[in-house]
């Protein structure tokens, strides 16, 4: 057996092995709430909600390690600064609603969102000047509504 | 008016204006109002009992030379707050359980808790 083909015996062995470090697959409730005018809703639903909602989808390959592993954590971290599944409770409290609706239109503006990895792999991901322009417009009148509600 | 039925009537009348003015102290509009200060990269205090299932509003005080962002996963909770700033958080009826909150620019703070029971 050749050098080479011991490395890849070697590298496919590794793949089957982390296979074991599975990682599970969940959505929490969604208690939705998330309201916006239709092309801004549309817009987000297809480009956000896959990582910052508890609606993600989860093809196959994000049941294979190490892909699944990013994925994972990428979805995780990405609920923990903005989740759509909790607009509703955002909005309870209106500084927090101006924070992020501020931090959307800041994301979407500069081009950081969606990241360049999801464009690459899901068509959804990629959105149109128009939508971009929608969902800018959106989150800075919702955050002037914000400040107007909250005094300090 | 006997001196001693005037004095037990002001006792009680001054007593109910201290209770009054301590439940509104604690009540605003029908909600708990909870405070935590930041100063000296520590939230004081560290940990805060409000009532599970009902709504209540922190107020967060910035006594530091440094911005912070207060900042609550659990609660879905995040706000800027300058030095110097008193910030009114509003939350909403929380199930009865263990919360947690930092500072969001500083993860070397030591992370606060609130407690719904």
């Amino acid at each position: 057996m050749s050098g080479r083909t011991r490395g890849w015996l070697f590298g496919l062995a590794a793949i089957l092995a982390i296979q074991v470090l599975r990682m599970p697959v969940r959505n929490g409730s969604a208690q939705g709430g998330f309201e916006a005018p239709p092309d801004v809703r549309s817009a987000v639903l297809t480009a956000c909600f896959q990582c910052h909602s508890e609606r993600a989808r989860w093809p196959w390959y994000t049941q294979i390690a190490p892909v699944s592993w990013f994925v994972h954590a990428q979805v995780e971290e990405a609920r923990k600064r903005l989740n759509f599944s909790s607009w509703k409770d955002y909005l309870y409290d209106p500084g927090t609603a101006a924070q992020k609706f501020g931090a959307i239109n800041q994301m979407v503006r500069s081009d950081a969102m969606p990241p360049w990895y999801f464009r690459a792999l899901c068509a959804r991901g990629r959105l149109t000047a128009a939508q971009r322009a929608a969902i800018e417009t959106w989150a800075i009148e919702g955050r002037a509504r914000a400040l107007k509600a909250e005094p300090n | 008016m006997p001196c001693r039925k005037k004095t037990i009537l002001t006792f009680l009348a001054v007593a109910a204006g201290g209770v009054l003015a301590f439940s509104q102290a604690v009540h605003a509009n029908g909600a708990t109002v909870a405070t935590v200060r930041f100063s000296g990269d520590r939230f004081e205090p560290a940990k805060l009992t409000v009532p599970a299932n009902q709504p209540f509003t922190l107020e967060v005080t910035n006594a530091d030379k440094k911005a912070i962002e207060f900042e609550s996963f659990d609660l879905h909770r995040e706000r800027v707050v300058r030095p110097g700033q008193t910030i009114t958080v509003y939350m909403a009826p929380a199930a009865p359980g263990h919360y947690t909150f930092c500072d969001d620019f500083d993860h070397s703070v030591a992370e606060g808790a609130i407690e719904a029971r």
